[in-house]
């Protein structure tokens, strides 16, 4: 189970209308964030559930949800 | 040491087993700095190094993505949107709305390097010293070195491109003028 930051990142990925996957059968990765745009959204977010620093992982998916020009899933 | 927050830019397509293999290569190094926002179309690598700095941040990180398998095409400096701005500079969003807007500060706030009808995106690297200037904060050293780094790199791997599509005889000229 990843650290409580990541966690609280992924949630407010799903609190904006992200679609979070959980992934299985990988050593890593542990979801796959995908964002409201659709398929021609951003691109997905790729999140390893054992890095170095939680906090510092949560602020780069966090950065992620903040240049997702698609929020509410309305496109730019 | 410090850390440096950058995105390596990587070409399409890219898959969940490369994904694995950087997870693989980077708890081997120093452990998992990286979250990758990629699929068929390419993307990014996004990074938050330590280092002792910026040029080494950047060259282990690009090592590490192209040894999963990954193809680096370019690096961007840590870009902002307003709300990061706020929380960096400590102020409110209302501050930086206000600073963008002319209506507080000095004036003359960076213009975004990527703009968009909301979350336009800024250089941190511009607005730190810019808030430095202002005297309403101080410059992020980190950030202005990544933002000159990420200029030398990118020139690098243009060329390093670029020599792929030379004839033979031409390639030692361009390692001459680099040299």
């Amino acid at each position: 189970m990843p650290a409580k930051e990541t966690l609280a990142a992924l949630g407010e990925l799903e609190s904006v209308g992200w679609r979070v996957r959980l992934t299985s059968g990988r050593a890593h990765a542990y979801a796959k964030a995908y964002c409201p745009g659709g398929p021609g959204g951003c691109a997905p977010v790729m999140v390893y559930g054992t890095p170095r620093v939680p906090e510092a992982e949560a602020a780069r998916i966090r950065g992620a949800l903040r240049r997702c020009p698609h929020l509410g899933g309305q496109k730019p | 040491m410090n850390t440096y927050w950058f995105d390596l830019e990587v070409e399409g397509p890219v898959t969940e087993d490369q994904v694995e293999a950087l997870g693989d290569i980077l708890t081997a190094a120093e452990g998992i700095d990286a979250t990758v926002q990629a699929d068929h179309r390419g993307g990014k690598v996004m990074f938050n190094r330590e280092a002792h700095d910026a040029i080494e941040a950047i060259t282990s990180a690009i090592e590490h993505v192209t040894a999963a398998g990954m193809n680096v095409t370019g690096v961007a400096e840590d870009l902002v949107v307003t709300d990061e701005i706020a929380e960096r500079a400590k102020v409110t969003p209302a501050a930086v709305r206000y600073w963008l807007a002319g209506e507080r500060g000095p004036g003359g706030f960076p213009e975004p390097k990527v703009r968009r009808q909301r979350n336009s995106l800024y250089s941190w690297a511009e607005v730190s010293a810019w808030l430095a200037a202002a005297k309403l904060g101080e410059v992020d050293h980190s950030a202005a070195e990544t933002a000159r780094a990420c200029v030398l790199i990118n020139a690098a791997l243009t060329v390093r491109k670029g020599m792929h599509d030379l004839p033979a005889h031409d390639r030692p000229l361009i390692l001459h003028l680099v040299a």
